[in-house]
């Protein structure tokens, strides 16, 4: 076996094999979506790192070794750069940054290398004073001219016959309840009892809004146009609208969909004409996500979940950030952990989203990812350059994703 | 309008007012410009991400939470875009930066110690070429890897807290600061090299 460790410091990857491997990457792992002028180079740079366990090359593979490749290239740079300051100099910077970056505010002992900071600080800021007014048109122009794609999925009813099992809902839900361990602080036990209450109130709306149409789950509208992001634009284009569904119809309140754990979260009366919540962070709770070729066919699985406390993905992408940690928690309970209700009724509390290989944010196909990486997680941390500051993984993902089949849980927004 | 705070003028945006959003790009748009051209090296790239920012913001307005400070989400967002840009187009100039620095020359001590005060750095007021100088900052600029490169400009630009540096990159605490600590360092280092070659020899 090659001797990864060796490579990473004397092999430089060629410019042309690098853009091969980002434009592979770009394509999702398949070859053939990659442009063809880079696809020989493509298939052999993943070969040659598919190689590293004598196996052949198949797509998750290649898609760990082609990103620890990337991350010896990332982090390696740390390492070879120990410019250090010296330890007056740091303590010059901290009080310079404590200051409010003002020199006069800086302890006089400091303030000479204060005074070189903050004259590195002016160099860095100043720069050509161009005020670009095509650039300014070009911007408002690209940004009301920005449409959402639409795209109409068929209406499918679940079959599931969750009525079947909401009598038990209340039992088990209170068995939950009386399981927990002590909480450290009285306002997180609070907190989570409020959910828990919220919880046993969503399942047995559910049941009756199964109950009155046909076994369906609550569902919005027929049709699906881009994101199940988009909380707050049109019903038919966030996943929200769908959970909402209960409040709008009478079977439960907005109270009820709002956990104690989210500041934001929407309270008292459905605003008449309204579809959804207004914004992202209003919503408390990600729910099943309800289109995709598979769904939503009867979910043949009781234990598969079907509500979740608010993912914490959702609010990355919108800030623009990559997915780089599905292992994080809800924030509604200051990231302990959150609750799930399941198909048949029963809650529970899960101290992270990761089921086994189901994760509670991710798809199947996402899921797979993250489950190659973290499985191959000791050897990347073995071969890992000192000075690395971390292993990140960058997961796609842009929040139109669709479940691949009717039991795998992905839940949003 | 011109008076009124980022947040105010985001507000009514939101409400549907579009000439707030331009008020709004206007104000912002020659110090994130600056910013932008410094992080990603040349002022094209920088327009492109320019744009990809303020497209996303209009993307996520919605989710903005009133009660935050508008201009910290704005570079978060811009400095999350010039990421992606570099990692899509800027491949070169990560590649030089994988290969060993020069140690030669310096004092040669490997993990060097940068004092400041041997770095001679120029106040405003010199009488410098000024387009000389911002070519050669640039210069030093971008031979830092990104992450250095990217907290030394989201710290000079927007003059926050550590603890705001935290929230806007979701690092710990203790990680902006020595991270910033080695950017300073490492921006240091660079410039004191350029400076000292293009200084006449006595």
């Amino acid at each position: 076996m090659t001797d990864f460790s060796d490579s990473i410091h004397s092999h430089q990857l060629v410019s042309a094999d690098a853009d091969a491997i980002d434009a592979l990457i770009d394509a999702g792992f398949d070859l053939s979506r990659v442009p063809e002028a880079l696809r020989v180079r493509a298939g052999h740079a993943a070969s040659v790192m598919g190689l590293m366990d004598g196996t052949a090359p198949q797509t998750s593979q290649t898609l760990i070794d082609v990103t620890m490749a990337r991350l010896a290239r990332i982090a390696n740079p740390i390492a070879d750069f120990d410019a250090v300051l010296s330890g007056e100099d740091a303590e010059a910077l901290d009080a310079y940054v404590a200051a409010d970056y003002r020199l006069a505010k800086v302890p006089s002992s400091l303030r000479a290398r204060a005074e070189q900071i903050d004259r590195m600080g002016q160099l860095l800021t100043a720069g050509h004073e161009s005020t670009n007014a095509l650039l300014v048109e070009r911007t408002l122009r690209a940004v009301t001219t920005t449409r959402r794609h639409q795209e109409p999925l068929p209406t499918r009813s679940t079959g599931f016959r969750f009525a079947d099992l909401i009598s038990v809902a209340a039992v088990l839900l209170m068995g939950v309840a009386v399981a927990w361990p002590v909480m450290s602080t009285a306002k997180s036990y609070a907190n989570k009892a409020d959910c828990a209450t919220n919880l046993a109130g969503i399942a047995s709306a559910m049941g009756r809004y199964t109950t009155d149409f046909r076994d369906q789950l609550p569902m919005a509208a027929a049709s699906f146009g881009g994101s199940w992001l988009n909380v707050g634009t049109t019903p038919d284009r966030s996943n929200s609208a769908n959970l909402y569904t209960l409040a709008r119809t009478g079977y439960t309140g907005l109270d009820t969909l709002a956990c104690r754990g989210n500041p934001m979260a929407a309270h008292g009366e459905c605003e008449p004409g309204s579809t959804d919540w207004k914004s992202l962070p209003k919503v408390s709770y990600s729910y099943y996500i309800m289109f995709g070729d598979e769904r939503p066919t009867p979910v043949s699985n009781p234990q598969t979940v079907i509500l979740t406390d608010r993912s914490p993905l959702p609010m990355r992408l919108v800030n623009g950030e990559q997915v780089s940690f599905p292992g994080e928690n809800s924030p509604n309970h200051g990231g302990q952990g959150q609750f799930g209700l399941r198909a048949d009724g029963s809650a529970v509390w899960m101290t992270t989203p990761q089921m086994g290989e189901d994760n509670l944010w991710l798809n199947g196909q996402q899921e797979r990812y993250w489950n190659d990486f973290q499985a191959r997680l000791p050897e990347y941390r073995r071969l890992a350059p000192k000075g690395a500051d971390g292993l990140i993984i960058r997961i796609p993902m842009h929040g139109d994703e669709l479940p691949e089949s009717a039991d795998n849980t992905f839940v949003g927004p | 309008m011109d008076q009124e705070s980022d947040e105010v003028l985001f507000e009514r945006y939101r409400g549907g007012d579009r000439g707030a959003f331009r008020t709004i790009i206007e104000r912002h748009q020659p110090e994130l410009l600056r910013f932008l051209t410094r992080l990603v090296g040349d002022q094209a790239g920088a327009e492109d991400v320019f744009q990809e920012a303020f497209l996303q913001v209009h993307l996520s307005a919605d989710t903005f939470d009133a009660t935050r400070r508008f201009r910290p989400w704005l570079f978060t967002i811009a400095a999350n875009k010039a990421r992606d840009y570099l990692r899509r187009k800027g491949r070169r100039r990560t590649l030089e930066l994988s290969a060993p620095v020069d140690r030669g020359g310096e004092g040669g001590d490997a993990g060097s110690f940068i004092d400041l005060m041997e770095v001679r750095v120029p106040s405003p007021s010199d009488a410098l070429d000024r387009d000389e100088t911002n070519r050669q900052v640039q210069k030093a600029l971008d031979e830092l890897p990104l992450i250095l490169r990217e907290i030394l400009l989201l710290a000079y630009f927007q003059r926050i807290s550590y603890a705001q540096i935290s929230d806007e990159l979701g690092i710990p605490l203790g990680t902006v600061k020595s991270r910033l600590h080695a950017a300073v360092a490492a921006f240091a280092k660079k410039w004191k090299v350029i400076d000292e070659q293009q200084r006449p020899k006595p």
